[in-house]
C-alpha cells in the first residue's frame, strides 16, 4: 500500500519533472500549485513530525487554520542541531546529513527516508545552471567523495554530477589532508593538453587554496572551451584573503576563461534544494540574460520553483514584501520527510527572479559586564 | 566617527598639553567647526599624549576639592545629577541625540537610562552615603581611574560621584565606540559645578592603545567595568601601588515565590509587570539584567505565567523600546524562540520575546529583552540551576513576602548576589549600592 509519504514524493517528483526549461513552470509554479503541495506537506509533517506539531501548536498555526503557504511555521537551522526532525521512525534512516557545526559547534542533521526526491530536485536545476549548453565535462572535484564524507549533503550532490553528468575520467581530488592541490595542477595541466572541457566544482576555500597553492602566477593554464567551475560553500568563517567575488574574478582569468563561467552555488543541509547564480545560464540563453540582467547575474542567486524564499522581519519574523532586506527563510518541497520551512540566520533581499545573499548575520556579541553566559557555561564544564 | 574628549587641562586645538596643569579647562566636545573653532579636524592628539597632563591637572586640582566641605561637594554633585534629569538641559539633549546610535539603544531607553542613573544622586544620599562610609581619616587616592563598559553606558556613574564626593578627582576612559556619555559627563561638572574646579576627565581610546591605559593605570584606584577579560587585563596592566576594583561578568535572576502565587491576583500582575520592566531596560545587556525567571511551581505554572505575561507586556515595552532588531540579533532571538517553543512554550512581538521551559536549566540562553519562567520546587532547585555560573550572581528580584527575599538574599550572597529587591527595582539600583560588594566610598578614604 502506497503510505502518504510516498504519494507525496511521487507528487514532488512529477511537479519537478514538469518543470522543464521550456515550459513556463520552468521558472514560477502557480501560486496554486505551490500552495496545493506546500499544505500537503505541511499536514505529513505536522502530523508525522510530534516536535514539529507541537512547536507548531505554540505558534498556533495548524493544517485546519493555515493561511497560506508562507505561515508554515519555520525551524531555525540552529534548531536542527538539537532536535531530530522527521516524519519516520529514526531506523527507516538511510542517510544523515551533517552540518559542518562552524556556526555553534554542534552538528544540525537532516534525516532522509529515501533519496530520490532529493536527487530529483537537484538534477534539473544543475543542469540548467551549470550544464545549460547540454555538455557532459570532465569533472574535477575539490571536495571529498562520498565514501570521504557520508554525511555531507554536499558530497552527496557532488558525487551525483560525477556519476551521472561527468564523463570519464571525473573524479574527486581529496585526500586525507584536504584537497590535493598537486594533483589538481596535474589533471587542469591534462586538461588543457587533451581539449576536452572541465568542470571545476570546489568550496570557495579549496578554491581559495588552489589559487594561492598554484594557480596564482600560473599563465599556461587555459582551459578548454566549453570549461567551467562552481563555486559553493562560502567560507564559513574561516579565515579568508579574498572576498567571493574577488575569487571568482581571479579564478576565471587564471584558468584563461570569462568570469561568467564561474558559477556560485547556495545550498545548505536543511534544504534539498540548491541556488546558483545564473551567470553561465544568462551566457548561453538569452532569455535568462533578459530575465536577470537588470540585477546583475553574479548577485542573484536563482531557486527552484520548487524552493520558494522570503525574507522576514529580524524583529517580527513576518514576511516582508519582495524587495526588502531580511533574514531568508525557504520553504522547500523537496522536503516531504523532515520540515519544508527552514529559517535561515543568512540576510538577503528576495526579488521575484531570485535572492541577493548577503551571507550570515553576524551575532549580537554581549559586550561589558553583562553576562556572556554561554561562554561562562562552556568555560565551567570544560 | 568623531572623537569626543573632555580633558581638562589639554589644548586639543593647539594639539599638545598646556604648559601649566592648573591653566583651566580646555573643550573639544564639539562636532563641527561651525559650532567651535577650537574644532580639530585633523587627527586629534593621540589619548596616550593627552592623558599624562590632564591626569596631573586634575590631581592637582583635587588639593581644591578637598578643601571644599563634603557639602559643598555633594551640593555639585546634585546640581550636575538635576541638570541630567532637566529636559531641557543642553548636555542631556546632546546625549539623546548622540547615545541612541552610539548605543543601539532607543532614544526613550537612553532617557530611562540617565533618569535612572541621576534620580538617585540627591543631595540626601550623598551626604547620608557620606555619614556612612565615608567619615575617618583621609588617607585614600588623589586621583582615580575609570574603565567604562559599553553594554549600560551609565554603570560607571556611581564610583565617579563617590570619587568627587571623596574629594578625588577622576579620569575616565570610555569604550572607544561610545565616547559620548563620559564625555558630555565630564563637561556637566563644568557647566554646572564650577565651584568644584577641573575635577572629571574623560576620553575614549581602544583597550588596545596600551600607552593611553597606561597613563589611566597611574592613578591611585582604578574602577574597572567590563567582562572577566577586560578587567584581568587591566589588574594584570596596573602597577602594584594602583588598587584596582573590577566590576566584570555578572548575570542576575528572579524568582516567584509560592506565596504570591497563591495570592491575589493583582499581586502577581504586579510582579509580572516589574519583571518585564526589568529584562527590557538597558535592551537586557546589563550585569541585572534578570535572565531567568524561576517559579515555585510546576511546568503548569510557568506556562500560565508565560502566557500571562505575554498578554500583558506591551504597555511596558512600549514605555521601554526597542530599537527594531538587527539580522543578527533577530537569527539568535528566532533560534532561541524556537527552541523553546520546541519543549515549552514561547511568544514574542516587536523588541520582545517570553517563554516557559517544562524544568530549570539554563540552556538556550536567552537572549536581550526577553523573560524566560523556569518552574523548580524550591530555593534549592534554583541554587543547583544557576551553580555552573559559578560566584557569579548580580541581584535576585524576588517576588514574595519581605521574609523570603531576605532568606533567598542571604542563601545566595555566597553566589554572589549584592542586590536583592521586588520586581521592577532591580534595574534602579541607588547611588551608594555596594556593587559586587565594594563599599565604594570607603575605598577611596
Amino acid at each position: 500500500m502506497t503510505s502518504f509519504s510516498d504519494a507525496l514524493h511521487e507528487r514532488v517528483q512529477r511537479a519537478i519533472l514538469n518543470s522543464k526549461p521550456e515550459v513556463r513552470r520552468f521558472w514560477e509554479w502557480p501560486d496554486a500549485a505551490f500552495e496545493r503541495l506546500a499544505r500537503a506537506l505541511f499536514i505529513h509533517q505536522y502530523t508525522e513530525c510530534a516536535p514539529y506539531r507541537r512547536y507548531c501548536d505554540v505558534r498556533g498555526v495548524t493544517p485546519w487554520n493555515l493561511p497560506s503557504w508562507d505561515r508554515i511555521p519555520a525551524v531555525p537551522t540552529d534548531v536542527w542541531a538539537t532536535l531530530d526532525l522527521c516524519t519516520f521512525p529514526q531506523e527507516e534512516t538511510v542517510v544523515t546529513f551533517q552540518t559542518s557545526g562552524t556556526t555553534r559547534g554542534v552538528r544540525g542533521k537532516h534525516h532522509l527516508q529515501r533519496t530520490d526526491t532529493y536527487e530529483a530536485s537537484l538534477g534539473p536545476w544543475l543542469d540548467a545552471f551549470l550544464l545549460p549548453d547540454r555538455e557532459r565535462p570532465e569533472i574535477l572535484v575539490l571536495a571529498p567523495d562520498r565514501g570521504q564524507a557520508p554525511d555531507s549533503s554536499l558530497s552527496w550532490m557532488l558525487q551525483w554530477a560525477v556519476d551521472h553528468r561527468g564523463s570519464t575520467g571525473s573524479r574527486f581530488l581529496w585526500n586525507d589532508d584536504g584537497p590535493d592541490l598537486d594533483q589538481a595542477m596535474s589533471e587542469l595541466r591534462r586538461a588543457v593538453r587533451t581539449g576536452a572541457p572541465a568542470l571545476l566544482m570546489a568550496t570557495a576555500r579549496a578554491l581559495e587554496a588552489l589559487y594561492e597553492g598554484g594557480l596564482a602566477g600560473q599563465r599556461n593554464i587555459r582551459l578548454p572551451a566549453g570549461s567551467r567551475v562552481m563555486e559553493t560553500g562560502g567560507f564559513k568563517g574561516a579565515e579568508q584573503t579574498m572576498d567571493g567575488e574577488e575569487l571568482r574574478v581571479e579564478i576565471a582569468r587564471s584558468l584563461g576563461m570569462h568570469p561568467s563561467r564561474v558559477v556560485s552555488e547556495y545550498g545548505m543541509t536543511e534544504l534539498g534544494s540548491q541556488g546558483y547564480h545564473p551567470v553561465l545560464r544568462a551566457a548561453v540563453d538569452i532569455s535568462t540574460d533578459r530575465r536577470f540582467g537588470r540585477y546583475g547575474e553574479s548577485r542573484l542567486f536563482v531557486f527552484p520553483p520548487w524552493c520558494r524564499v522570503r525574507a522576514v522581519d529580524p524583529d517580527t519574523l513576518e514576511v516582508l514584501p519582495l524587495g526588502q532586506r531580511g533574514l531568508l527563510c525557504f520553504w522547500d518541497l523537496s522536503n516531504v520527510d523532515s520540515i519544508c520551512a527552514v529559517q535561515t540566520a543568512d540576510e538577503g533581499i528576495v526579488f521575484r527572479e531570485g535572492v541577493r545573499l548577503f551571507g550570515r548575520a553576524p551575532g549580537a556579541t554581549p559586550r561589558g559586564c553583562s553576562l556572556a553566559v554561554d561562554e561562562i557555561l562552556a568555560a565551567n564544564q570544560s | 566617527m568623531t572623537l569626543l574628549r573632555w580633558l581638562p587641562g589639554v589644548d586639543l586645538a593647539a594639539d599638545r598639553p598646556l604648559p601649566r596643569p592648573d591653566d583651566g579647562l580646555e573643550q573639544s566636545l564639539s562636532t563641527t567647526p561651525e559650532e567651535d573653532p577650537r574644532f580639530v579636524e585633523h587627527s586629534p592628539l593621540p589619548a596616550a599624549w593627552a592623558l599624562p597632563a590632564c591626569a596631573a591637572t586634575l590631581r592637582a586640582a583635587g588639593e581644591e576639592l578637598r578643601r571644599l566641605p563634603v557639602e559643598a561637594r555633594a551640593a555639585g554633585l546634585s546640581r550636575v545629577a538635576r541638570s541630567w534629569l532637566d529636559p531641557d538641559d543642553d548636555t542631556r539633549r546632546e546625549a539623546l541625540l548622540r547615545l541612541p546610535d552610539e548605543t543601539g539603544l532607543h532614544e526613550a531607553m537612553v532617557a530611562w537610562g540617565l533618569d535612572r542613573a541621576f534620580e538617585v544622586v540627591t543631595d540626601d544620599a550623598l551626604l547620608a552615603w557620606w555619614a556612612r562610609e565615608g567619615a575617618g581619616d583621609d588617607r585614600g587616592p588623589r586621583l582615580t581611574g575609570h574603565v567604562q563598559a559599553g553594554n549600560v553606558f551609565a554603570a560607571g556613574v556611581p564610583p565617579v560621584v563617590a570619587s568627587v564626593l571623596a574629594g578625588v578627582p577622576a579620569l575616565v576612559k570610555a569604550p572607544s565606540t561610545q565616547p559620548t556619555f563620559a564625555a558630555l559627563f565630564a563637561r556637566s561638572f563644568a557647566l554646572h559645578a564650577p565651584e568644584l574646579g577641573p575635577c572629571v576627565g574623560a576620553a575614549a581610546w581602544s583597550r588596545t592603545d596600551e600607552l593611553a591605559t597606561a597613563s589611566l593605570l597611574a592613578a591611585d584606584a582604578v574602577y574597572a567595568f567590563g567582562d572577566d577579560a577586560t578587567v584581568a587585563a587591566i589588574r594584570g596592566a596596573a602597577p602594584a601601588e594602583t588598587r584596582v576594583h573590577g566590576f566584570g561578568h555578572r548575570v542576575s535572576a528572579a524568582v516567584i515565590c509560592r506565596e504570591v502565587l497563591a495570592g491575589p491576583p493583582d499581586e502577581l500582575d504586579v510582579a509580572l509587570d516589574g519583571l518585564a520592566a526589568d529584562a527590557l531596560a538597558w535592551d537586557g545587556g546589563g550585569c541585572l539584567t534578570p535572565r531567568w525567571t524561576f517559579v515555585e511551581g510546576d511546568a503548569g505554572e510557568a506556562d500560565r505565567l508565560a502566557r500571562r505575561l505575554a498578554a500583558r507586556i506591551e504597555p511596558i515595552v512600549n514605555a521601554l523600546p526597542a530599537r527594531p532588531l538587527l539580522a543578527g540579533a533577530g537569527a539568535e532571538r528566532a533560534t532561541w524562540l524556537a527552541e523553546t517553543a520546541f519543549v515549552g512554550w514561547s511568544a514574542h512581538g516587536p523588541g520582545w520575546g517570553v517563554a516557559s521551559l517544562p524544568a530549570a536549566r539554563l540552556l538556550p540562553v536567552p537572549p536581550g529583552r526577553v523573560i524566560c519562567f523556569l518552574p523548580v520546587g524550591g530555593p534549592d532547585d534554583v541554587e543547583a540551576t544557576l551553580q555552573p555560573l559559578g560566584p557569579r550572581l548580580q541581584g535576585l528580584a524576588v517576588a514574595g513576602p519581605r521574609s523570603r527575599a531576605d532568606e533567598l538574599g542571604a542563601r545566595f550572597a555566597r553566589m554572589g548576589v549584592s542586590r536583592v529587591c521586588a520586581p521592577g527595582e532591580l534595574q534602579r539600583p541607588p547611588v551608594d549600592w555596594n556593587h559586587d560588594d565594594v563599599r565604594l566610598l570607603a575605598t577611596l578614604r
